[in-house]
């Protein structure tokens, strides 16, 4: 499960085209325009990376290394230390085969510096950016599952119902959702002990909890596609044969959804990550030994003293966040503009 | 008139859904805020709990609770015994506030000229400048372009203080970290919206009967211009807002954003739940404003019209 998967299976289905024509019709606009196929690549080269990680030759916390103490970038490389690899065998059996395959036991280490405790930036990175990309995606994909389905319903049932449901919307939007979120998530943090016996963490509540609130802008977007759906042809003639409504919700007029909520769900990846960057920042997101991007940049806030300016510290986390969320963010722009053209800017 | 009266009534039931939410919410937690590593003596802990209204069922702390807010007290902090929250609200309030308003400043100050040199300077490097530079700046997290702010401006060529608040020099980083990233947005609406307008009849009226380009810019096209970044002005103030939690936090300034986050941490709830209500007011006021200001400036709105 990746960005660019859930990509590339999207655009078969663009406004009335035959869906074979109108992919190839995307992806050529989409590769044409001058920034999106450098936003793809890099995005692809993160995913990868990402999953990649427990193969690539960093090194792996069993032990810290109070030698190497907030060391400036400077690459190194040496042996890797055995009890870590061990313990990455037992936690990533298959990453650590094709690590020792491809690398033996030469460990990459120091090249964007170490953090206060001796621990190498760029692994941190790596393992960083699974759990940034994770939570994009899954609560990216909590949203869209409320988004679409309220949307859905609204924009179809119409009358009183559709009234009721837009207002609820409308309401939401000018809560000050964020701060509501912080509370939700102190409470549950308080309630911790309680929740973990039903297999609910910290990472299942920040997935549930963005998902949660980042539905809005969908619901609404839907639920303006739905409505002129509605109306066309084919769903009256599945209503003369005698189809249900839940039958053409879900098989005549969702199928029709998926190019607007792909460019919408590459939309709010970008917001979700910055979200959870933002919750980690403040300490309610991702815990300690846990590491997420927000978590790195703010650690390495906290590390900048007049003693010793660790600039990498706060610069790589930085820049890894501000060129992923930059790429998703002009694919998604893209991706909206050779979809459908008439929704350009 | 009557919108805005409707429009007022709708803010106070906002109002009203999220003090309710967030009480029932804070009071879920089992447990209290009183509760430490140190086992309290059970008559002691029965003392705390009715001096702070805990002690009642849940339906009558909460009637309690909302005719308290009515009057216009939030209650004592549960953290800093010696405060009320309106005390401590008092205090941080005007900080944020301040803070805030530079911020948007700084995002009108740079967003409107960047936005304006794009359109005038269409398709030139001038152009693809300031919209690169808008693209990261909407995708830039605000903490960590404060980072980098820090290091370049404080700690390479100590132009400006770290940290801290109280003089005009350090609200400068703060309210630029907080502003930028508004000021990307600004400047992509302000082009765009130029950009069509220029495009009119009426400008090329304007232009016809001799008028230079800086007066038809200014004079003609921007008042219609502005009318999408004036719609941005709401979410863009919801925004500060909340950039404020951690720039306020980056920078050690005692606002209300630390203050909310520090509460929430520490089981403060009658701290937290003054904050959010004072959040809450504040962005449904300012964008009640942002809608009235539309309307006087777009001169085929009228406002008061059923919407």
């Amino acid at each position: 499960m990746s960005a660019t998967e859930a990509l590339s299976g999207a655009p078969a289905v663009a406004g009335g085209e035959s869906p074979p024509a109108a992919r190839a019709g995307v992806w050529r606009r989409l590769l044409r325009r001058r920034g999106s196929a450098f936003a793809l690549a890099l995005l692809g080269t993160v995913v990868l990376l990402a999953l990649l990680a427990p193969a690539l030759p960093v090194p792996y916390y069993a032990a810290l290394d109070p030698a190497r103490h907030n060391l400036a970038p400077a690459v190194s490389v040496r042996e890797a230390d055995p009890s870590a690899l061990r313990q990455l065998e037992s936690e990533h059996p298959f990453g650590a085969a094709v690590r020792e395959l491809a690398f033996g036991r030469a460990e990459l280490s120091g090249a964007l510096g170490t953090d206060a405790l001796g621990r190498d930036v760029l692994s941190r990175l790596l393992w960083g950016s699974r759990v940034s990309l994770l939570v994009g995606l899954i609560a990216s994909l909590v949203s869209v599952v409320i988004g679409v389905g309220w949307g859905l319903l609204a924009g179809y049932a119409g009358g009183r119902l559709d009234n009721v449901m837009m207002r609820i919307v409308d309401v939401l939007y000018s809560v000050p959702l964020l701060f509501v979120v912080i509370l939700i998530v102190a409470v549950l943090r308080d309630m911790g002990p309680q929740l973990v016996r039903f297999g609910i963490d910290r990472e299942v509540i920040l997935y549930v909890v963005i998902g949660a609130i980042s539905w809005l802008t969908m619901a609404q977007i839907v639920r303006g596609q739905v409505l002129s759906l509605r109306e066309r042809d084919f769903v009256a003639a599945a209503r003369a044969q005698g189809a249900g409504g839940g039958h053409i919700m879900l098989r005549h007029i969702l199928p029709n959804l998926w190019g607007l909520v792909v460019v919408y769900l590459t939309l709010t990846v970008p917001r979700v990550i910055l979200f959870e960057s933002f919750l980690s920042f403040l300490g309610l997101g991702v815990e300690p030994p846990g590491v997420s991007w927000g978590l790195l940049a703010s650690e390495g806030l906290e590390q900048l003293t007049v003693i010793s300016v660790a600039w990498w510290l706060v610069v790589f986390p930085g820049l890894a966040l501000a060129l992923t969320l930059t790429a998703l963010n002009a694919l998604g722009d893209s991706l909206r503009d050779a979809l459908d053209p008439r929704l350009a800017a | 008139m009557r919108l805005v009266a409707v429009r007022l009534l709708w803010s106070a039931a906002i109002l009203l859904l999220v003090v309710s939410g967030s009480f029932f919410l804070v009071r879920l937690v089992p447990g209290g805020p009183f509760d430490q590593e140190k086992v309290t003596d059970p008559a002691i802990k029965a003392n705390l709990m009715a001096a702070y209204d805990m002690d009642a069922p849940l339906g009558t702390q909460y009637a309690h609770y909302v005719r308290k807010v009515l009057h216009g007290d939030f209650g004592p902090s549960l953290r800093y015994r010696d405060y009320s929250v309106n005390q401590i609200l008092a205090e941080s309030l005007p900080i944020s506030a301040l803070l805030g308003t530079c911020a948007l400043l700084v995002a009108l100050a740079v967003g409107l000229p960047a936005g304006a040199l794009a359109a005038a300077r269409r398709n030139s490097w001038i152009d693809t400048l300031v919209m690169g530079a808008s693209t990261l700046g909407i995708a830039l997290p605000s903490f960590v372009l404060a980072g980098l702010l820090v290091l370049l401006f404080a700690f390479q060529w100590r132009l400006f203080p770290v940290a801290g608040y109280g003089s005009p020099a350090q609200l400068v980083l703060p309210a630029v970290a907080l502003g930028l990233p508004f000021a990307a947005s600004i400047a992509r609406l302000f082009r765009a919206g130029l950009l069509e307008v220029l495009g009119e009849d009426w400008v090329r009226t304007a232009r016809a009967k001799g008028l230079s380009p800086r007066a038809v810019l200014w004079g003609h096209a921007a008042r219609v211009a502005l009318l999408p970044v004036v719609s941005f002005l709401g979410p863009a103030t919801a925004g500060i807002l909340s950039g404020s939690l951690v720039v306020e936090r980056i920078f050690a300034i005692a606002g209300m954003g630390s203050h909310f986050v520090e509460s929430a941490f520490n089981a403060d709830y009658n701290l937290a739940l003054g904050v959010v209500m004072v959040y809450t007011a504040l962005v449904t006021v300012l964008n009640l404003l942002v809608d009235v200001a539309y309307g006087l400036l777009d001169p085929r709105i009228e406002v008061g019209a059923p919407a």
